[in-house]
């Protein structure tokens, strides 16, 4: 008999979508670990990353019929939606986003489109993902992680680099596309090798 | 591809961009090139691993009902917003409005009556015109009158007693058709006929003519009891109809409690079954000294359920929250909330050292992240 822990990511998302509210206890088993963490880290406070981990849970059940059927990188739709969610909480609490948070926001800002791109990654091989990103993440320089790390983790527009870092913006936009780059290629090696 | 576009892809797939640049760019990207597209799905999926670099961090226990609280309102708004468009399309067919007189607003009667007719007609205006039309056409009008001739009054016919002076051989003069079709002579037939005067005859036709009217009013008045019985019929129908809704809406609740019930029941049974169980009976505070608690407790297993009974009704925006400490540190095991109305509710269990006594409180709080006890306490026990 298959059970549950036997779904892909991908299978369970699709399992959400019918409102399987079993699939959806799977998914939570196994994300809300790597969320939790992704979350507290971003906004600092438990009580916040909680709250805000409770309504990333909420909306993929409700929306998880955006996951195109077919589609195979559950991974990289549930950990978009949950960074867009956590930059949008952040952003609120700065002020700089005003639109009342509603439905048709939701599915602009919030849930990420349906990719084609199959990574196939799932949480069942994270530790070999795991391992390659440390690699190519420690062969950057340190400038290369640092504005990686104000971009994705602090949540900082490419504005407020420019204004922390005393640079041009056109400077933070060319160093995010290089330090992104040279990611994506020692990632790529890593696998190779 | 060019680098300008690579800049934009990177800092779209990081959100980097302000809301009304990422809402452009947004609406350009979805709608450009594959290559576009497969370039930022690339992106997409190389920066959703970063997260793997941060040292992982366990969620705490109460995250899970937070979701399944959220979930449970969510289908509960769900639910009622789906019951009320359902009684919106009931109530927009069902009733059917009585048929309204057709009154037409002034402007559409003007422009009904032409413009020569506005002014009312005047009884004068026509008998002038009729002389006009006497006077060019030459015609006497005098024919139209009709001058009042006297009735003669009325001669009541006599029936004399006796018809004399008809014998057989005038009968044999008479033509074949002064019989009737059985053969009978008329003369037998006469005397069956009577006279009946004017007066009486007008009586009798009177009289017909009310029968006349009975006969319409006996369908209408059957007519008017078939729509009363059916409005009653429809009426008895409906309220059944909402009665069974009812029904079936308890049914179902009650099919939701007992799948609850039955999953908590495996709960108990799973720990009870598991090698090392403790029972901690918690007894009432000073605050509430009827309550009693039990909670059962799995150590190789690290689940516990826990009951109560006795409890003072919750006061409104409070929950009741079960704490274990030891060594000065507390650890919330979960929300009880008394709505649920479990007969054993879930609760988790953090790993302790089980140096020193371990300490049980359950207490009411207005926050439901309080991360110590800071309301009343009503039960207490050890381990």
């Amino acid at each position: 008999m298959v059970t549950e822990k036997e779904f892909t990511d991908s299978e369970l998302l699709h399992k959400v979508a019918q409102r399987d509210s079993k699939a959806l206890e799977s998914l939570y088993n196994r994300y809300s670990a790597l969320l939790f963490t992704l979350t507290k880290r971003m906004l600092a406070d438990n009580q916040k990353a909680e709250e805000t981990l409770a309504n990333v849970f909420l909306i993929i059940w409700k929306k998880a019929s955006f996951f195109k059927t077919g589609s195979n990188n559950a991974y990289s739709w549930i950990l978009t939606l949950t960074r867009n969610k956590i930059l949008d909480t952040l952003r609120r609490e700065k002020n700089t986003i005003s639109i009342p948070y509603d439905d048709s926001y939701e599915d602009k800002f919030i849930i990420p489109p349906s990719l084609s791109y199959d990574d196939k990654v799932s949480l069942n091989d994270i530790d070999k993902s795991k391992e390659k990103i440390t690699a190519a993440m420690n062969k950057l320089t340190d400038a290369q992680r640092y504005v990686i790390e104000l971009a994705y983790f602090e949540g900082l527009t490419e504005n407020e680099i420019a204004t922390q870092l005393n640079i041009p913006l056109l400077t933070v936009q060319l160093k995010l596309k290089t330090a992104i780059a040279s990611l994506m290629d020692n990632f790529n090696k890593e696998g190779r090798e | 591809m060019s680098d300008k576009l690579k800049e934009l892809l990177t800092s779209g797939a990081l959100w980097s961009f302000e809301l009304g640049q990422q809402e452009k760019f947004i609406e350009q990207t979805y709608t450009s090139g594959a290559n576009e597209l497969t370039e930022l799905e690339s992106v997409q999926s190389l920066i959703s691993k970063l997260p793997l670099l941060l040292p992982m961090q366990t969620p705490p226990v109460t995250l899970k009902d937070t979701v399944a609280r959220k979930l449970y309102r969510y289908s509960e708004e769900e639910r009622a917003k789906r019951m009320e468009a359902e009684q919106i399309i009931s109530q927009k067919t069902l009733p059917v409005k009585p048929e309204e007189k057709l009154v037409l607003p002034n402007e559409v009667r003007e422009e009904i009556i032409p413009e020569n007719d506005q002014s009312p007609i005047e009884k004068e205006e026509i008998i002038e015109e009729t002389k006009e039309v006497a006077s060019v056409t030459g015609d006497s009008l005098d024919f139209i009158k009709v001058e009042a001739e006297e009735i003669p009054e009325k001669v009541q016919p006599t029936v004399p007693e006796k018809i004399e002076g008809v014998t057989e051989p005038v009968v044999i003069t008479k033509p074949a058709p002064l019989k009737d079709s059985g053969g009978v002579p008329l003369k037998n037939k006469l005397k069956e006929f009577s006279y009946t005067p004017y007066s009486e005859k007008l009586l009798q036709l009177n009289s017909r003519k009310k029968g006349g009217k009975l006969g319409w009013i006996i369908p209408l008045l059957i007519f008017i009891a078939a729509i009363v019985a059916i409005y009653f019929i429809y009426n008895h129908f409906t309220k059944k109809i909402s009665v069974y809704e009812k029904e079936v809406d308890r049914l179902k609740k009650e099919s939701v409690n007992t799948s609850i019930q039955s999953s908590d029941d495996s709960t108990v049974r799973e720990i009870l079954t598991s090698k090392d169980v403790a029972v901690v009976n918690l007894n009432g505070s000073e605050a509430d000294r009827d309550g009693i608690g039990k909670l059962i407790l799995s150590l190789d297993m690290n689940k516990a359920v826990f009951q109560y009974s006795n409890m003072p009704a919750m006061e409104p925006g409070k929950i009741f929250i079960l704490w274990v400490t030891e060594e000065g540190k507390f650890y919330s095991m979960g929300i009880i909330d008394p709505s649920l109305r479990k007969t054993f509710y879930p609760v988790s269990f953090p790993a302790l050292t089980f140096r020193n006594v371990v300490r049980f409180i359950l207490t009411a709080e207005t926050n439901q992240y309080a991360k110590s006890p800071e309301g009343l306490i009503y039960l207490e026990g050890t381990l």
